[in-house]
């Protein structure tokens, strides 16, 4: 929902882009790391964590490369901001179809 | 039993505190080099992209050392890799200000603290902080995890200040000495709990079967891993990595967006701490917040 905000290039939205970014930069780490924990136990714990923290060490350098190239090519950021704007959309769809393994948790 | 899980859950708060302080000093001194690197690049005379090859390094062994020390932490337990690794974090952030050759700051930073720094807290501290928390773990990991970005912006300005008092040389003297002290103090207190508590998957003859091989290629891991990879990969490290070009393109001065930074790091230690105490049910859709 922030994305858009780039499109208006002022002073007060880069400053609400900055509360929105903020807010949300984090917190998807303790949530994954708890669920992943409540669902699979402790014993093999450090390594799905190890695990999703290497997908996620991944995923910021395809993301900061192809962020780069974009700009390289078109000279400015915003197609790779419209890239990362249809991605959320795509992830929100993937958020609904969570369920963890066990109903009670 | 449930007077003892009381006073487990009791102690597991001391368990947090001590990882937030020790996860705060790791995350401050992997934040401090981009600070100093001016002052370091003038003394030594060293060229800024040289330096920066250092951070490269850093990254690259921090991604590398996730599986790895996930691993470890699974085979010997969190509570010696959790101190193991930040002992290394420690003892190169107290090392690096006798540098005198560059494959020294490559070493020290790059390899040696790019491989403890960030996999010790979200992994092995992570494990150990799950292991005495039955149920309602978010909480106590949100605390705990917020140290990162409590770090990030507590180091940046602190930092920027005592190099304008001190050198580079006598603040990464001083950030050493007091990352050690703190992991001496947090070793002698830091234990595993004697029973664990948790119930993978509800059911009990599931706890001796269960391996990562058959946990990643159930529906959740790998919906959560492609969340992961694309949400947190594509959108918000991009942004924090590259917010000086990004915010030079909308017209903001190069200071102005390096305070920006800093209210991304504040703003995150907001965010990361408020989604702690949500009932489990919102924190399910509250991966909608990645959605902004």
């Amino acid at each position: 929902m922030a994305l858009p905000l780039l499109l208006i290039k002022s002073v007060a939205t880069y400053y609400m882009f900055i509360v929105l970014l903020g807010l949300s930069f984090f917190g998807m780490a303790p949530v994954s790391s708890a669920w992943i924990g409540e669902v699979f136990g402790e014993k093999i714990l450090g390594g799905l964590l190890g695990l999703s923290g290497f997908i996620h060490f991944v995923g910021s350098a395809l993301g900061i490369y192809i962020f780069t190239i974009i700009n390289s090519i078109y000279g400015t950021y915003y197609p790779a901001f419209l890239m990362s704007f249809v991605l959320a959309l795509i992830i929100l769809v993937f958020c609904y179809l969570i369920k963890s393994p066990n109903p009670k948790i | 039993m449930l007077e003892s899980r009381r006073r487990q859950i009791r102690y597991g708060w001391i368990i947090v505190g001590l990882n937030f302080a020790m996860f705060f000093m790791a995350s401050g001194a992997q934040m401090a080099f981009p600070v100093s690197l001016i002052s370091i690049s003038k003394e030594m005379g060293w060229e800024i992209s040289l330096l920066g090859q250092a951070m490269s390094i850093c990254m690259l062994a921090t991604g590398l050392s996730m599986p790895i020390i996930g691993k470890i932490t699974d085979k010997y337990g969190p509570r010696i890799v959790s101190l193991l690794g930040y002992t290394i974090s420690g003892v190169s952030t107290l090392l690096l200000p006798f540098v005198s050759a560059i494959w020294q700051v490559y070493l020290l930073y790059g390899v040696l603290l790019g491989f403890t720094w960030h996999s010790t807290g979200m992994v092995a501290s992570t494990t150990l902080i799950s292991m005495w928390f039955t149920e309602k773990k978010s909480l106590p990991l949100s605390i705990f995890q917020s140290a990162y970005p409590i770090g990030w912006f507590c180091t940046a300005p602190l930092i920027g200040n005592l190099i304008q008092y001190y050198g580079w040389r006598g603040t990464w003297l001083l950030l050493g000495i007091a990352f050690m002290l703190v992991v001496v103090i947090s070793s002698y207190f830091i234990r595993e709990p004697k029973k664990s508590y948790t119930k993978i998957l509800g059911k009990d003859e599931l706890n001796e079967k269960i391996h990562v091989r058959i946990a990643v290629k159930t529906r959740f891991f790998m919906i959560i891993g492609v969340i992961i990879m694309f949400m947190c990969g594509f959108t918000d490290i991009p942004f924090a990595q590259l917010w000086l070009p990004i915010s030079i393109e909308w017209g903001i001065e190069e200071v102005i967006a390096s305070y920006g930074l800093g209210y991304i790091a504040a703003t995150a230690f907001i965010g990361t701490i408020a989604i702690g105490p949500l009932p489990k049910n919102l924190i399910t859709r509250s991966h909608l917040q990645s959605f902004i």
